[in-house]
Order: C-alpha cells, then sequence, then structure tokens
C-alpha cells in the first residue's frame, strides 16, 4: 500500500506547528469515538450471552405460536354411497384489535355485514390483543363484502372447514351436528366423533406485530391425519320415505310427533331412522327440544309389547297351540283393578293367536299371571327390554322394566297388555326381527363401516346375535302375528302383493302425577315384511294423535306405505300372496 | 471558483482511499439494510417492497454527486460559505415550525416539503454549524481561551439551533448539534475548566430539558428499566433488544429478520441497526462498527494532518458529528442509551442526512489530499497510517 506522491516530510523535529492546535485533543477525542464504537460492538456480544436468553424467548413468544391444524374431518355416506355430510371451506373473520383506532367506526361498518350489533363488536375489540374471533364461517358473500371494505391492518381472515348436511334435514336426528370447532355434539357426529375428527396436526406458525401469520413461516410439525368417513347402514331414500309418511301421518292427525324404524331382521341394519320433528343440521335450533331422537325415547307401548309375553308363554310352554279361554270383556285382577277390552267387548273362546290378532286384553293379562313376576321379567328383559340396544347413537334410552321384586301383585296382569313398562321404538322393532329372523336378537347399527383416508374399509363392529327365542316358537309367533294384519287390528298395514307380520298398539299415555292422561294416546305399529323370507322390521309410533287414536287406524297405514316403498327400493321380490284380508274395524 | 494556492510546503496528493472506501460501504450497508428492513413495510404501505429502497437510491445518487462535488471544491471555500449557510439554516430551522411550511410526522414537524422531495433542515444546519464554527474559531486561536468572546458564542449559534429543534421536537438532533460544538471547542483549544464548568452548569438545564417534556421522562425511566412499561414506553427498547439478541454470532440471514414485521419500531430508520444485528449478527455488527471505526479515524487523521487550523477544526466538527451520531444511535439500539431517535449515519433512510452526511464526507475527502507531513513520534498518525509507509530516518 504504497502512497504515490505523499507530501513532502519535514525534519525530525521542529515542524512548523501549522495546527497550532492541540493536537492530543484529537487524538484523545478519536480514540474515545474508537472506544466508544467498541463498547457498542462488545455490548452486541455481551447481548448474545445466555443471560439474555429471555429476550430471545420474549422474540419467540411475540414472533411465533403453535397452531393446531385440523384434520378434515370424514365424511358420512349412506349405504349406496350418497354424501349425507361434507366439508366445505369458509372464512372465518377475527379482528386484529391493536390496529383498530376507532373501535365505534369500524364495529359500524363491519357490525351489520357479520348480523351482530355494533356494541358487541366494541366490546370484544376493546378486549385488545391481536386476535379476537369476529365471526365463523360466513358465507362467501359476507366474506367478499369484508374484503372490500379496506380494513386491511384491521380484519384478518381464515380459511376452515364447515360442516355441511347437502340433504338438509334428511336423518337429522340420526347424523346430530357440529359446533363451530368441528367437534361433534349430538347422533352419529358424536358417537362417532374420535373417527371423524382424525388426528390433528401441529404447525409453527410465524406471525407479524398484527397477528396475521406471514408467508414464509408456517414449519408443520406434525402433519394432521383426516378423519375417517362414515358408511351407514342407512338409506337415503328409505330414510326419506320413512320421513315423509311419517311427517304426513303426524300433521294429518296432528300429533306431537313420531318415530318411525326400519331395521333389517338379518342383520340389525338400521336403514331408516326418523324422528318427527326433526331439525337441518346446517342449521341447528335452540334448545334441546328438538334435538330429540324419538326412536330412541321410551314410552309405555301398551298392546304392542303382547307379542312379546306371548312369546315368553310359548317358550316356556304355559300356552299351546290348543290353550283357550273364555274372555268376557274384563277381568279382576289383585289390588281391585279391573283390566277390560278396549271397546269392553267379550271376545268369547280365545286362543294364543288372539291375543295379537284381536289384542285381547283378558287373554293376555292372564297368560302374563300364569308366567308370573321371574319368568315374565326374565323373558322381557332376555327380549332386550328395560336395557340400551347399544345401537351406535347416543342418547339412547334402556326404558323402564322394574324388578320384581318391586312388582305389586296385579303387574304381572298389567305388564302383559304393556302398562308399567317403558320401552322405546328401536327395541320393539329389534324385537320382532327377532321373531321375523328365526329367534336371534340381533345389535341395531346405524353405521356399517369406517373408510380411512387411504381406502381401506373396516367394518364397524363385528354381528353380534343372541339367541332369544327358539325358531319353532318365533315361527308360531310371527303366524299369529300375521292374523293381526290378515283379519285382525292391524289390517292396514297390508301390503300389496307381500305377507305381512304385526301388532298394533295403543296405550293411554301415563300421568307424571300416577294414573293415565285422558285423551292422550300412543298409537304404533310394529311389524314384520315379507312374512315368507323376512327382510324389514319396521316400527311406527305416533305421539299424540288427535281424532283417532287406534295404532291400527294411525300407524299402521303409515307402516303399510313405508314399507311397500321400502321393499320397492330394496328390490324385495314380491312372495306368495297375501289370504285376503277381511276388513275389520280397526280396534285393539 | 477560486481556488486559494495551498501553503507552499503541501503539495496536493490522493484522496484518502480508506476513507472514501468507509463511506461508500457504509452506503453500501445502508441500501441493504433499507431494503431489507422496508420491504414489509413498504409492500404494505404502498403495495411496492422496494419503495423505500428505490427513494434511498435517488438520493444516494445525489449524495454521490455532493460528494464528488465537495471533494473538488477546496475546503478552505467553506469558510466564505460558512456564515450564509448559517444564516439559511436558522431560518430553515424557523421555517418549520410554521404550520403549513414544516410537515408533521410522528408526532414532530421536522420536515419541509417541496413537491415529492422532503427535507429535514437540521441535516443541513449540522453541516453549517461545523463549517461556520470552525472558521469562527479558526481566527480566534487565542480568544478560544477565554470564556466570553472564545467558548460562549460558537456554543450560542449551537444552543440556538438546539433550541428552535427541540421545538419541534427533536431532543437527538439538539443533543448532537450542542455536542458537535462541544468537541470543535475541546480541539480548537477551550480551557478544560470552561468546557466543564459549562456542563456542570448546564446539566440541570438538561435535566430539565430531559424531564420536563413527559414523553422524555417516560423514555428516561424507560431506560432505566424497559420492563416497567414494556408495551408503552418500554417497548422500542426492548424490541430493538429481542432483535439484537436474536442474531447470534452470523444471524437469522439477510432478509430473514421477524422483528421488521411491525414489531420494533423505526425499522428503517432509527433501528435499522436492530435489524441489522438480528439479520447478520455479532459479524455484521464488527463489520458495520469497523466501517465507522475506519471513516472516524481517518477523518482525525486527516483533521491532525491538516494543513491549516481551519482544515483541521472543520474536519474534527465532521468527525464529532458522525462520531457522536453513530454512537448515540448505536447506543440507543444497544439500550446503552435512553431512546434518542437519530439516525445512523450513512445508514438510516433519510435523504437530508445521507446527502449531507455525504457532502461532509466529500469535504474531509478534499482535506486529505492536503495533508501535511506527520511526525514520527505521532503515534495516533502512525497507527492510522498504513504501516507500509516510508518513515523518517
Amino acid at each position: 500500500m504504497k502512497r504515490a506522491a505523499l507530501p513532502p516530510r519535514g525534519p525530525r523535529s521542529g515542524a512548523p506547528q501549522v495546527l497550532a492546535l492541540p493536537r492530543w485533543r484529537l487524538k484523545w477525542l478519536a480514540a474515545g469515538w474508537l472506544v466508544a464504537l467498541a463498547t457498542v460492538a462488545a455490548r452486541v456480544a455481551y447481548l448474545q450471552t445466555p443471560r439474555f436468553d429471555h429476550l430471545r424467548e420474549l422474540g419467540r413468544r411475540q414472533q411465533v405460536e403453535t397452531v393446531t391444524l385440523s384434520g378434515s374431518r370424514g365424511r358420512i355416506y349412506d349405504r349406496a354411497g350418497r354424501e349425507l355430510a361434507s366439508n366445505v371451506i369458509r372464512d372465518s373473520v377475527y379482528a386484529v384489535p391493536r390496529a383498530i383506532r376507532d373501535p365505534e367506526g369500524f364495529a359500524r361498518k363491519v357490525g351489520p355485514l357479520l348480523g351482530l350489533e355494533p356494541s358487541a363488536v366494541v366490546e370484544r375489540v376493546r378486549r385488545g390483543g391481536y386476535f379476537v374471533w369476529l365471526a365463523r364461517q360466513v358465507s362467501p358473500e359476507v366474506a367478499g363484502r369484508l374484503r372490500q371494505l379496506g380494513l386491511e391492518q384491521e380484519l384478518g381472515f381464515e380459511p376452515e372447514e364447515k360442516r355441511v348436511y347437502p340433504f338438509g334435514r334428511l336423518a337429522g336426528p340420526v347424523l346430530g351436528f357440529t359446533g363451530v370447532d368441528n367437534q361433534g355434539l349430538a347422533g352419529l357426529e358424536l358417537r362417532y366423533e374420535q373417527a371423524l375428527r382424525g388426528r390433528p396436526g401441529r404447525a409453527i406458525r410465524v406471525r407479524d406485530a398484527f397477528g396475521r401469520e406471514i408467508l414464509e413461516g408456517r414449519q408443520v410439525l406434525l402433519q394432521p391425519r383426516r378423519g375417517q368417513d362414515l358408511v351407514l347402514a342407512l338409506d337415503s331414500v328409505v330414510q326419506h320415505v320413512a320421513e315423509r309418511e311419517l311427517v304426513r301421518t303426524v300433521e294429518h292427525y296432528r300429533a306431537q310427533g313420531g318415530a318411525a324404524v326400519a331395521m333389517d331382521v338379518r342383520t340389525g341394519e338400521v336403514l331408516a331412522l326418523a324422528s318427527v320433528p326433526g331439525f337441518d343440521p346446517n342449521s341447528v335450533p335452540d334448545g334441546t327440544e328438538a334435538w330429540r331422537n324419538r326412536a330412541l325415547e321410551a314410552y309405555e307401548p301398551g298392546s304392542t309389547l303382547k307379542a312379546a309375553v306371548l312369546a315368553a308363554a310359548l317358550e316356556e310352554g304355559v300356552v299351546d297351540a290348543g290353550w283357550k279361554v273364555t274372555c268376557p270383556g274384563w277381568l279382576r285382577i289383585p289390588g281391585g283393578y279391573t283390566v277390560r277390552e278396549a271397546h269392553g267387548e267379550a271376545h268369547g273362546r280365545v286362543g294364543i293367536a288372539d291375543v295379537v290378532r284381536l289384542s285381547c286384553n283378558v287373554a293376555a293379562a292372564r297368560v302374563g299371571a300364569e308366567l308370573g313376576p321371574a319368568r315374565l321379567h326374565r323373558y322381557l328383559r332376555q327380549f332386550g327390554f328395560g336395557e340400551p340396544t347399544g345401537v351406535d347413537l347416543p342418547g339412547e334410552s334402556a326404558g323402564i322394566l322394574r324388578d320384581p321384586s318391586q312388582w305389586s301383585g296385579s303387574d304381572p296382569y298389567v305388564l302383559a297388555i304393556g302398562q308399567g313398562v317403558a320401552v322405546t321404538p328401536l327395541q320393539l322393532v329389534r324385537f320382532v326381527a327377532a321373531v321375523a329372523n328365526g329367534g336371534w336378537l340381533v345389535r341395531p347399527r346405524v353405521a356399517v363401516a369406517m373408510r380411512d383416508p387411504e381406502g381401506g374399509l373396516r367394518r364397524v363392529a363385528a354381528d353380534e346375535r343372541v339367541r332369544v327365542l327358539s325358531p319353532r316358537v318365533a315361527h308360531t309367533l310371527l303366524l299369529a302375528m300375521e292374523r293381526t294384519v290378515a283379519d285382525g287390528t292391524g289390517t292396514a298395514a297390508a301390503v300389496q302383493g307381500y305377507r305381512v307380520a304385526g301388532k298394533t298398539g295403543t296405550a293411554q299415555k301415563p300421568s307424571p302425577h300416577g294414573g293415565y292422561q285422558p285423551g292422550r294416546y300412543v298409537a304404533s305399529f310394529v311389524g314384520v315384511v315379507p312374512v315368507d323370507q323376512p327382510r324389514l322390521a319396521i316400527a311406527v309410533v305416533v305421539d299424540e294423535p288427535q281424532g283417532a287414536y287406534y295404532g291400527g287406524v294411525v300407524a299402521a297405514p303409515a307402516f303399510s306405505r313405508i314399507a311397500s316403498q321400502a321393499l320397492w327400493v330394496l328390490g324385495v321380490p314380491p312372495g306368495e300372496v297375501a289370504p285376503q284380508a277381511v276388513r275389520r274395524p280397526g280396534g285393539d | 471558483m477560486t481556488r486559494p494556492s495551498p501553503p507552499q510546503e503541501i503539495r496536493r496528493g490522493p484522496v484518502d482511499g480508506w476513507l472514501v472506501a468507509s463511506v461508500l460501504g457504509l452506503c453500501g450497508v445502508g441500501l441493504v439494510m433499507v431494503y431489507s428492513a422496508s420491504s414489509v413495510a413498504g409492500f404494505e404501505r404502498f403495495g411496492d417492497a422496494s419503495y423505500f429502497l428505490k427513494r434511498q437510491l435517488a438520493w444516494f445518487t445525489l449524495g454521490c454527486g455532493c460528494m464528488v462535488l465537495t471533494s473538488r471544491v477546496h475546503y478552505t471555500a467553506w469558510r466564505r460559505l460558512a456564515a450564509p449557510l448559517v444564516v439559511a439554516s436558522l431560518l430553515l430551522l424557523g421555517a418549520v415550525l410554521v404550520p403549513g411550511i414544516g410537515d408533521v410526522a410522528g408526532g414532530a414537524r421536522r420536515w419541509i416539503s417541496a413537491g415529492p422531495v422532503n427535507f429535514q433542515p437540521v441535516e443541513v444546519a449540522k453541516f453549517s454549524l461545523v463549517a461556520y464554527l470552525a472558521h469562527f474559531l479558526a481566527n480566534r486561536r487565542d480568544q478560544v481561551r477565554s470564556l466570553t468572546r472564545g467558548v460562549l458564542p460558537p456554543l450560542g449559534f449551537a444552543g440556538a439551533m438546539a433550541v428552535l429543534v427541540l421545538r419541534q421536537p427533536d431532543m437527538g438532533s439538539a443533543v448532537v448539534l450542542v455536542g458537535i460544538a462541544a468537541a470543535v471547542l475541546f480541539c480548537a483549544g477551550a480551557r478544560l475548566h470552561h468546557l466543564g464548568g459549562l456542563a456542570v452548569v448546564a446539566a440541570p438545564a438538561a435535566a430539565w430539558a430531559a424531564l420536563a417534556e413527559p414523553y422524555r421522562r417516560e423514555r428516561i425511566l424507560a431506560f432505566l428499566d424497559p420492563w416497567r412499561d414494556a408495551q408503552g414506553s418500554g417497548f422500542h427498547v426492548i424490541q430493538s433488544l429481542v432483535a439484537v439478541a436474536s442474531g447470534g454470532l452470523v444471524g437469522v440471514g439477510l432478509g430473514q429478520s421477524r422483528q421488521k414485521f411491525f414489531y420494533l419500531p423505526e425499522r428503517h430508520t432509527d433501528f435499522i441497526f436492530a435489524i441489522l444485528a438480528e439479520e447478520l449478527g455479532l459479524a455484521g455488527v464488527v463489520v458495520v462498527v469497523g466501517l465507522y471505526a475506519v471513516l472516524v479515524a481517518r477523518i482525525y487523521r486527516a483533521a491532525l494532518r491538516a494543513p491549516d487550523r481551519y482544515g483541521a477544526l472543520l474536519a474534527s466538527g465532521f468527525g464529532a458529528w458522525v462520531a457522536g451520531q453513530a454512537v448515540l444511535n448505536l447506543g440507543v439500539a444497544t439500550g446503552l442509551l435512553p431512546v434518542t431517535g437519530v439516525p445512523l449515519p450513512f445508514v438510516s433512510f433519510g435523504g437530508s442526512s445521507l446527502v449531507s452526511l455525504m457532502a461532509a464526507a466529500g469535504v474531509c475527502m478534499n482535506l486529505s489530499q492536503y495533508a501535511r507531513a506527520v511526525r514520527e513520534a505521532d503515534v495516533f498518525s502512525a497507527w492510522a497510517s498504513s504501516p507500509a509507509r516510508e518513515r523518517a530516518p
């Protein structure tokens, strides 16, 4: 680094003091500046020592956050692969309170678009911070209009999955619904929450001071796993038919509500499960009343239980084909009570078939008495009453079947005609399915399979069935029940071209204060079709019909319409033609 | 412009290459860091990530022109320009306070707009002050030992400017102006007990100035304990320290700063050093501080070797300006000094500062061409000069 043209150097000493300045001061000042600069460098080095880890930690905490990545929720399909529950991407809107200078003005602009009171928006904004939800999963139109407000700093959008149910109200109470965080809150959504939800992932998100994500800054620690799809036994068309006919019946009789269940007698697969009034899971009404699933709620069944009592008696040999009893129209029973026939008529000599065909109360009560409390209770229990069926839906009632030790002397008579006991429509269907399939009590099932994201299909549960009736007794009982439709109380349940067996039920509603409520009935019909090769067990229960209240009048026609259309949908061929029905006025 | 012939024994040499290299090096660092620190805000506010870079580049170009010009103008020419410059500066400093002329930004009235160009009169005032004080004190090599005739008048000029600047308000620039005056007086030979005594007298006034304004009091308190109000007055310092501490040895990488995403206020202006430290780490800090060290050393070398008293005082004034402002800025960014907003010389975004400083650097470059011979005993100069240099026997 040789300098080319240095000024001529003066002699070693005695150089002219041209400057006339205290040279040391300049040197010391310069040295002072250099020391100050060096101090800064040293300070920077010092700030890198572990002593200042808290600063780095503070930086990380404000810049980085761990976010949960929810895996796409599994979809729900019916047995034909129709999508009953799916997902769409919707924008959720949040505010960045730190960026909002004028909360009132902000609220006036944003509130109306979101359907929020401006005061509510102000209240949220005043909480401060960088993030506060304003509305979740808003419609694309609303999101678009919000984006045009020019509030880039103040508003943020986060795409989220929203659950949608393409068929609207169809099977609402069965499917249930999800909350804003896509968590299952009712129905299948709740029951299969674990499988549907999948495994959430985790990511590190780098955000700016306003809480907005920095584009480059997301680092996935754990990939979310999609939830499993659910394949149901439910058939949308059968479900639709069941709902339509049930709604029609409920409306026609101005009833409080109703339930209908259709089950495959061989497997326990639930083809339709309707509850009226239902709801649209896309916009769930407030209050739990509308969320009820009446197919899983217990009610006092009345005569439909006679079939079960008869089954127990046949199984025990208490009665046989030749058993006869005289019905004078009434029967005095212990406790000073009297069992009467519905129309007060005397049935005369009745056999076992007449217990179901004519729904003879006197005969049924005597059968119950002859069985006695212990055996009656044991069999009803065995037939699945008094305990949940184990169907894969939440909130199922066990029904009420008291322990015999609490029974009074009249209870065996009374239970035999379906009083002092409560069952669910699903329990009834399951019992008649056992009658139809040769004596096997199956476990009703709504979902049959789960499909993992890779496409692998897995059965939800193995078939589970218990023999509760001998094939002989089951067959005898089935033929007796066929008489109900052929020339008994349930002729309106007949289906053209198919043999139908069933049992009507008309029960006065018990009062919570004891006794029964005058004028309030539950009309029901539970049946099997076709008798020669049973496929479907169907129950129809109508709560408080007005104008008519017999099961054979109110519920049986709905059964008939549901059954005939379901058989057609399922492609069940007509069997041998049923004996010509002898039309009789419905009675119980 | 007629150039007065230099004294007989002085021949014109080449411009000090170290001086040029360190100035351009700092400017280069500045452009890169302005781009990095401002791109987020530029995109957010103007939809253009290089919005601030483009402006800074334009100013840099203008600054280069000024630097070339002043490096070719003989430094003694500023003796004649000093008085008009000071008058003009005072007028501008007064004018900027007038609403309608001065523009407000960040709560202070600091800018004068002329079309698309904004400039800060205080940056011109710093240059003028140095030029004028050097001129004033060069003529009064004996009066400087007198308090009334030598010490107080220069402090009076600086004080007048500082008072105007404080009205903006701009505490940092006021400190720099007074500091420059004190440094030039010190170099000119003012008696130490005069300077020390004045400092003792001025201390209560300075304390009052610092504590009377609530926002300044907050800043002092925040300096003593930033965590007292981490979301309020301590916010700047804490966010700056977070950035600096996050840098480590080599930084998080150029452009990779996270603190620049609106956590750190004044990212591309007063706190640009924090972003630099975060992105380039201790290594980058050492390079930048080293550039300042070289620049300051070469300016004072030029002062020490200046052929006349005026040149020496001029260079030492510019040296105090660059060094003082750099130390003040770096001290604030690293939490060593209370928060005062001064730009980092040659690096921070801001055209007035860059152009004024480059003009001053040009003056120093011109001066460096007329360097005298150095006595061998001059240890400092020997350190500051090239080791390969030939020494007198």
